[in-house]
């Protein structure tokens, strides 16, 4: 009896060891969810040059769209240009035409824009909403790698704190901010129409709110991850030293061989966490690259616009430029956000220290 | 240059002639305005091709650049006409040209109103 006793527990042990190898493989909804970055991380290139290829497909992906950004915001200086010939005409503010005038030149840059401001918001959307997707497919499996290697609670505590934050600024994202972004496209066509600074001012408090919104739940979040990781990192590390010494004098004769194996499941359980950390990062990169080189290369050319056309255009023309550019700006801050929430998470969870 | 040099020349005349015969001034005046627009536009129909063609290849709708240069050509011709009502001594008939021409660049402008609301009510609907 003793004897089978044995050799169960030996195949046990046996199962351990080869679990290591076994966990090091990317689960296949990650696998489905982002495959490029799966193929990537499972090749064992490394991280860095992961990121490499990564950056020179996006950046030839996103060449093309800058072109075209380009162009359009060419043809809309050129645009501003020929509005200030009509301004000439009828000068902004002095009689009724001057004011018609303005009203169009604002309304022809906004509809102008509009397209590009469609398809850049919905970008941006639809990279907050992959995030997500990929937070919620990602962290569950980071977080069992992590409960894994002996952090049961302070996994338990980074995963509730990622999925309730990253679901807080997507709903944040979806029902405030991105409505306050079209909000302040609306104030700053009214700001160049309209006499005064009023609407300025407006359009200026709706981006400072976004930003705040954004920054305090970013800082919130690191908040507690810091502190929850601080007080759970003690109690497992407190939890498992007990299990290993439980294990050991408990069972008679195989107890040391049994701990020896368990600390060697924790060495695949951490194995598992560096290829998942390391497919976290490419797969939030691949996710975002392009929107970030798409919405960043906008914003910049929307402020070179606008530099450019304040030689020759209406100054509250130019200024409409900047707000445009501006809500481009903040798209992007929304996008990077997200993903740097899901980054954070995964740099804390694999930097967390492991008993 | 030459239209620059025409207008200098003609303002003698017109001042001379305004003082006798202040109708034929303003009929002078309408003439000369008349040859100086009709050499402006042969002028600018390359400058405006040229402007059509940049705005074409950067994907920009058809209709929009037509407002553009209606909205500009509605805006100069309005205050042509204005001036010359001025010039006329006529200051009722100025308002009415610039009331009209308000009205003209509004109308233009309707399609173009159309689309930002478009654009800032989308996300809603």
């Amino acid at each position: 009896m003793k004897q089978w006793l044995t050799a169960c527990l030996f195949v046990a042990a046996l199962l351990f060891l080869c679990g290591q190898a076994l966990a090091a493989q990317l689960p296949p909804e990650l696998e489905r969810l982002a495959p490029e970055a799966a193929a990537l991380a499972d090749g064992g290139e490394g991280l860095l040059p992961g990121v490499r290829r990564l950056w020179r497909e996006g950046w030839e992906q996103a060449g093309e769209y800058l072109l075209a950004g380009v162009r359009s915001t060419a043809a809309i200086m050129a645009g501003v240009v020929l509005l200030g010939v009509a301004e000439s005409a009828a000068p902004a503010g002095k009689d009724t035409l001057g004011q018609y005038v303005s009203i169009t030149g604002a309304l022809w840059i906004t509809a102008v824009s509009a397209g590009n401001l469609n398809a850049l918001i919905g970008l941006g959307q639809q990279t907050i909403v992959d995030l997500s997707q990929l937070s919620k497919a990602l962290l569950p499996v980071l977080a069992a790698a992590e409960a894994a290697s002996g952090g049961v609670t302070a996994a338990s505590a980074r995963q509730v704190a990622a999925v309730f934050f990253s679901d807080i600024l997507l709903t944040a994202i979806e029902r405030v901010l991105l409505p306050a972004v079209y909000l302040y496209i609306g104030t700053a066509a009214a700001g160049a129409v309209l006499e005064g600074e009023l609407m300025e001012r407006v359009g200026s408090l709706l981006k400072k709110l976004i930003g705040w919104a954004l920054g305090g739940l970013l800082t919130l979040f690191t908040a507690f991850l810091t502190i929850s990781g601080a007080v759970a990192g003690t109690a497992d590390a407190q939890a498992v030293k007990v299990a290993k010494a439980a294990v050991s004098a408990a069972v008679p004769v195989v107890g040391g061989i049994l701990s020896e194996a368990a600390e060697s499941m924790l060495a695949g359980a951490g194995l598992l966490r560096g290829l998942l950390g390391a497919f976290g990062a490419l797969a939030v990169l691949s996710f975002c690259l392009v929107p970030f080189l798409r919405l960043g290369g906008q914003y910049l050319l929307y402020q070179c616009a606008s530099l450019a056309a304040a030689a020759a255009g209406p100054k509250k023309l130019t200024g409409l430029l900047t707000a445009l550019g501006d809500a481009f700006g903040l798209v992007l801050a929304m996008t990077a956000a997200s993903a740097l929430l899901l980054l954070i998470s995964l740099v804390s969870s694999l930097t967390a220290v492991v008993p | 240059m030459r239209l620059a040099a025409l207008c200098a020349v003609c303002m003698l005349p017109v001042a001379l002639l305004r003082r006798t015969a202040p109708e034929q001034a303003l009929l002078l005046t309408t003439a000369i305005l008349a040859a100086a627009l009709a050499r402006c536009l042969c002028l600018a129909a390359p400058v405006l091709e040229e402007v059509r063609a940049l705005f074409g290849r950067a994907g920009i709708e058809t209709a929009y650049i037509s407002v553009l240069l209606r909205t500009t050509a509605a805006a100069l011709v309005t205050r042509l006409c204005a001036d010359l009502c001025r010039d006329g001594g006529s200051q009722s008939l100025a308002t009415a040209a610039e009331t009209a021409g308000s009205l003209a660049v509004l109308l233009i402008a309707l399609p173009l109103l159309r689309a930002v609301t478009d654009l800032l009510l989308g996300y809603f609907t």
